[in-house]
Formats: structure tokens, sequence, C-alpha cells
């Protein structure tokens, strides 16, 4: 998995599964929270997955930091899987080509 | 010699002096006998070689030119037996032939004669602290093996113990147990819990209540380790307590019931920590299922019909931020059977990079039972990168049959025969059945009855049914009897190779009365 900080967004390429991708995720949303961001977009390109860590730091970012996250998912299959997990509000999800 | 070296050589340290010559034998000793715990004393090397053999000395101090047997032939003969005792040699002959063999035999150092006693002492020390050294290294290999082995055993107690708290909680008051609803309706739930490690982050508990409604609570803490095995057994444990205590409650509600949970949840997340869960409320009573699913995959729902849907989580994952809690509920009147389940089944990964999840409606919607799904889940999953996971299923025990029949018979071997004979010929009548099928269901069968008539008593009455609702069929087989049959708590007591044990293995769910006297046995037919 890789990731890549564009000013308040944040593109994510391949599958994010393990703990060190949420960790990545999570190390550079602090970093772009240091620059004064308050909106955080996150463009998961391809991924079929998000970690239950990385929905937990998003939770916290979105109740206890009060930052707009907002994801654009490019598979759809993660954005069924989100709407299973009841995260399509609180996460503000879109298709990318939706 | 520092003093640990020499106090070590003092208390432990035992020197072979090999000399033939008197004079120089007392000399040594009368020098050396305060530095070594003993000095065992030979006058010619075979005698040397004896008391070698006889008490292993730590350090050989030996004369080279001797009768018998030379300090270069002693040498040799302890290097022959695989020893490695420091070897210190006296010698006068000091030619580079003597010296390159002593050399090649593995002398480990030479004093020419005659030397001054300084030079020896010298030379002995450096022995003695190699020989030191060397025992306090083995000694500290024993001792941390020794180390390894009691944290060993301490891990493994700990293991241990954690395993039985873990089934101490993660419970389930309904297994193998028949749940009647109105009208004579039957249900079952089936539950696989399968931990990758022995404390994990997933845990359920089924439990009856009070008032005879069911209540079952899924979890799945979010993270890994044993973090997450501590949420999810503690957020488990508080709901047992809650349910333990509900008939102090005035009025039982799911609503109440999840504010004191979430109440709890806040005090030991932490900030950062999710907890995906599902708080089930079965009403058979009133043919009604209430729900608050928290961020967990689909609940999947067959109908009496074989239609399959899913049902969303009504709420995002649990969290130290406390939200309004959604609740909902299905109507079970229609309903053949629901199936909760982790994303440790959802989110595995197949070979192919995909999910699980993308295969997971075609599985369910071919095989009836928990059994045959997680068989198809565990053919397709790469089986290294398997997460914990847990599967639940709720389902009526007869539905809607397409074939019936039955058959009653006072127990005896050929009766037996007759009775399974009578079934299958019946059940030939409306499905294929390979010859394999056939052998399988007359021994499967066969097991089922003789470990119930076991416990039973009086004319059994056999009967059977089958639902063609998913892609293969379900055969639904009862036994009853006047007698006290197989009670629920002992099939699930049942000890393992007993035949009530074995019959949990030949069908893909089975079932009892809590009292005994009837048997529902699930099988998948494969036509």
């Amino acid at each position: 998995m890789r990731v890549e900080t564009k000013g308040n967004e944040l593109v994510i390429t391949g599958n994010i599964k393990s703990v060190e991708d949420s960790v990545k995720i999570k190390e550079s949303i602090v970093g772009m929270m240091t620059q004064g961001v308050k909106n955080v977009q996150l463009r998961i390109m391809d991924s079929l997955l998000l970690t239950s860590t990385a929905i937990g730091f998003l939770t916290k970012l979105v109740h206890q930091d009060e930052l707009k996250v907002s994801i654009t998912v490019g598979d759809p299959r993660l954005y069924l899987l989100l709407e299973e997990l009841h995260l399509l509000q609180k996460f503000n999800v879109r298709m990318l080509n939706g | 010699m520092t003093s640990h070296f020499q106090d070590t050589a003092k208390t432990e340290i035992t020197l072979l002096l090999v000399e033939d010559s008197q004079f120089s034998r007392e000399m040594v000793v009368f020098r050396l006998k305060d530095r070594f715990k003993r000095i065992l004393v030979a006058t010619d090397g075979l005698e040397g070689l004896a008391l070698f053999n006889k008490h292993a000395p730590d350090i050989v101090l030996s004369d080279h030119m001797m009768p018998g047997l030379t300090g270069l032939e002693l040498s040799r003969t302890i290097r022959a037996l695989g020893q490695d005792t420091p070897i210190l040699l006296m010698t006068s002959d000091t030619t580079t032939e003597t010296l390159l063999e002593a050399i090649n035999i593995g002398v480990n150092r030479f004093i020419p004669k005659s030397f001054d006693f300084e030079a020896l002492t010298r030379l002995l020390d450096d022995l003695t602290r190699e020989v030191v050294t060397k025992r306090e290294l083995d000694r500290g290999r024993l001792r941390e093996l020794e180390l390894l082995r009691d944290r060993d055993n301490y891990n493994w107690t700990q293991q241990q113990t954690a395993r039985r708290k873990e089934r101490h909680v993660v419970r389930n008051d309904l297994r193998n147990q028949l749940i009647k609803g109105p009208g004579g309706q039957l249900w079952g739930l089936t539950v696989t819990h399968a931990p990758r490690d022995i404390m994990c982050g997933d845990a359920h508990s089924v439990r009856e209540l009070f008032d005879g409604r069911q209540l079952i609570f899924v979890m799945d803490a979010m993270g890994s380790g044993l973090s997450a095995s501590l949420s999810a057994l503690l957020a488990t444990s508080f709901c047992n307590y809650q349910v333990d205590h509900l008939h102090l409650w005035q009025q039982f509600n799911l609503q109440s019931f999840l504010a004191r949970f979430q109440e709890y949840l806040g005090s030991i997340l932490l900030e950062e920590e999710a907890l995906s869960c599902g708080f089930f409320l079965v009403d058979l009573a009133g043919e009604k299922l209430e729900f608050a699913v928290f961020g967990m995959p689909a609940l999947l729902v067959r109908g009496v019909d074989g239609s399959v849907r899913k049902v969303l989580s009504n709420n995002a994952p649990l969290s130290i931020f406390s939200e309004e809690v959604q609740f909902d509920s299905l109507s079970l009147s229609e309903v053949a059977d629901l199936m909760v389940m982790t994303d440790g089944v959802t989110d595995a990964l197949l070979e192919s990079g995909d999910t699980y999840r993308d295969f997971l409606l075609d599985d369910y919607r071919l095989v009836p039972t928990l059994a045959r799904l997680q068989q198809l889940f565990l053919q397709q999953v790469m089986g290294d990168d398997l997460d914990d996971f847990t599967l639940l299923q709720f389902q009526r025990l007869a539905p809607p049959p397409v074939w019936q029949w039955s058959c009653e018979f006072c127990p005896s071997p050929g009766a037996l025969e007759i009775a399974i004979g009578e079934f299958l010929q019946e059940l030939s009548g409306r499905v294929s059945l390979s010859d394999e099928l056939c052998f399988e269901l007359i021994t499967d069968l066969n097991a089922a009855l003789v470990a119930f008539l076991a416990h039973g008593a009086g004319p059994i009455r056999l009967s059977a049914s089958l639902w063609c609702g998913a892609g293969k069929p379900l055969l639904t087989a009862q036994v009853a009897d006047s007698g006290s049959g197989s009670r629920a708590d002992t099939l699930t007591r049942a000890q393992a190779g007993s035949g009530l044990e074995t019959i949990t293995h030949l069908f893909d769910a089975v079932f009892t009365d809590v009292s005994g006297g009837r048997l529902i046995l699930l099988k998948t037919m494969d036509v």
C-alpha cells in the first residue's frame, strides 16, 4: 500500500490490510492536521478493505477532533463494505466515478 | 589471577599432576596446594591416565619424559577419549618436532624444564581462567534453558487459564437445544467460534432470558491481539452480567440494555478504538427479531421460500463517542434461517486477491446449514491468512417440506434396519440418491438411533422431511420416544468418542429437547 499527500487529500493505492497500512494512513493524516488541515479527503483508489484500526482512528477524527472526513473509493466493493458497516454517512463516502 | 578466578579455583578446580620425579612432585604440590580445591598426584603416565578416567580433573599438568606412558602419549590418549581438558606439558625436550607433535595432539600449553614457579603459576592461571569461563558459560546456558523451560511452562499454564476464562465468558446457553416457538415450531441455534489465538477479538453469548425470549450478542473488537480480546471479553462479560440480573429489572427492553452497555463501553475503550457488535432479541411468541447492529457484515436472511436478502447494520461501530442507537425489527414468520458473522468471514482473502464477501451470498444460497457454509468458506480462503471468525445461524427446524415421511417401531436391531430401509426407499422416490449417499445415510442414522436408544425407552417415532429452500436440499430427521432420550446437556457434555459425541460430527447440526425424548438431525443432501 502507498500513500501520497496532496494538500488536504490523501491518495491511497493498494490494498489496506495490515497494521502497518493503518499506521501509515494515521501518520499521514496527523501530519496533515499539524499543517492546519480541517477537512481530510481520502481517495482510496483500489483497496477492497479498510482496517478496523483505520475506522477507529477516523471515527475519533470526526467526533473528537471535529475534522470533516470524506472518502472517495475506486472499487465498488469497498463502497459496499462501508455501506454494510453503516459508515457511508459518517465518512461522507462516495464512489470515485459516481 | 583475579580474585574471582582464584576463589573459583580454590573451591571448584581439580588439578591432575603427573610427574615421575618425586622431588618435582613434592615441590609442585607444595607450591600449588593452596591454589586448587584438590591436586591428584600420579607417579607415571599410566597412573595418570587411570586417575584421569576415574576423577575427570579440570586441568592436567604432566611431565613428558616418563616411564610407561610419556606425557605426549598420555595427552593423545586423553584427546582420543574426546576430552578437551586443558593440558599443560612440562618438558625438557623442546625440539620443534616434539612441540609440533604436541600441538597436533592438542596440548594447550608447554613449559620447559626446569622452570621457575612464577612462569608455571602464570600458565596455570591462564588455563584456570579458561576453565572457569567455560564452566560459567555452560552454567549460564543451562540456567537460560531452565528459564526458558520455566517460561514455557508458565506461558502454557497462562494460556490454558486464559482459554478456560474465554470459554467461561463466551457461552451458548442453547447449544444443541431445541427452541420452541408458538404452534409447535422448533428452532435451533448453531455457532462456530474460530479464534486464531487463544484470546481473540471475537466473542459472543447466547442467552435464554427469564421471559422465554433469547438474547444473542456477537462482538468483534477492532484491532488485533490482546487489546482486542480484552475489549471483546470485557464487553461480553458485561452483557452476561446484565442478563444474569435481568430478573431485577421491572421491564426488560433492548434499548435500556444497550444504553447501559454504551455507558460501560465508554469506560473501557480507548479513544481510537471501536467495537463492531450485534444485539439480537428473539421473540418467537411474537415471531419477531429486534436488533441493533453496529458496523458488522450484513445479516443474511433466508425466507422459507428460499429467497435471500441482506440486512445491513443499522449503526456504525460503537466507540466512546456515543450516538443515538437505531433499533429495527424483522418478522420471523416467513424466515427459514438467518446468519450472523464477523468480518473474519467476509474479509478473508482468497488466492485470487478477492475477499470471501464476493462469494458469500452464492454459497449461502447453495447450502442450508452453517456447517456446510463453513466448509465452503474454508475450502476457498487462504488458511495462513485467516483471521478470527464467528458464524452464527438461527434456523427454523421444520420449514415447509417438499417431502415428509414417518414410522413408528419398537426398538430392536431388526426393527431399526427395517425403518431405515423404508425411509431410504421413500426418500429415493423424491430425490436421486447415489450409492455413496445411501450408505452414508444408513450408517449415520444407525449411529444416531443407537446413541439415542441408549438413553430412551418405549416405541420410537422416526420421521423425516426434506426442504428445498437452498440449492442443496436439507434433510431433517427426527427421533422421538417416551423415554428420557438424549438431553441437550448430555449431548453438549458427551465425551469424545462416545455415541452422542460421534453423531454431532456425522450431521450438520444436532438438537435435542431440554427434557430429552426428542432428537433432531440436520443434513445437507449432496444430490
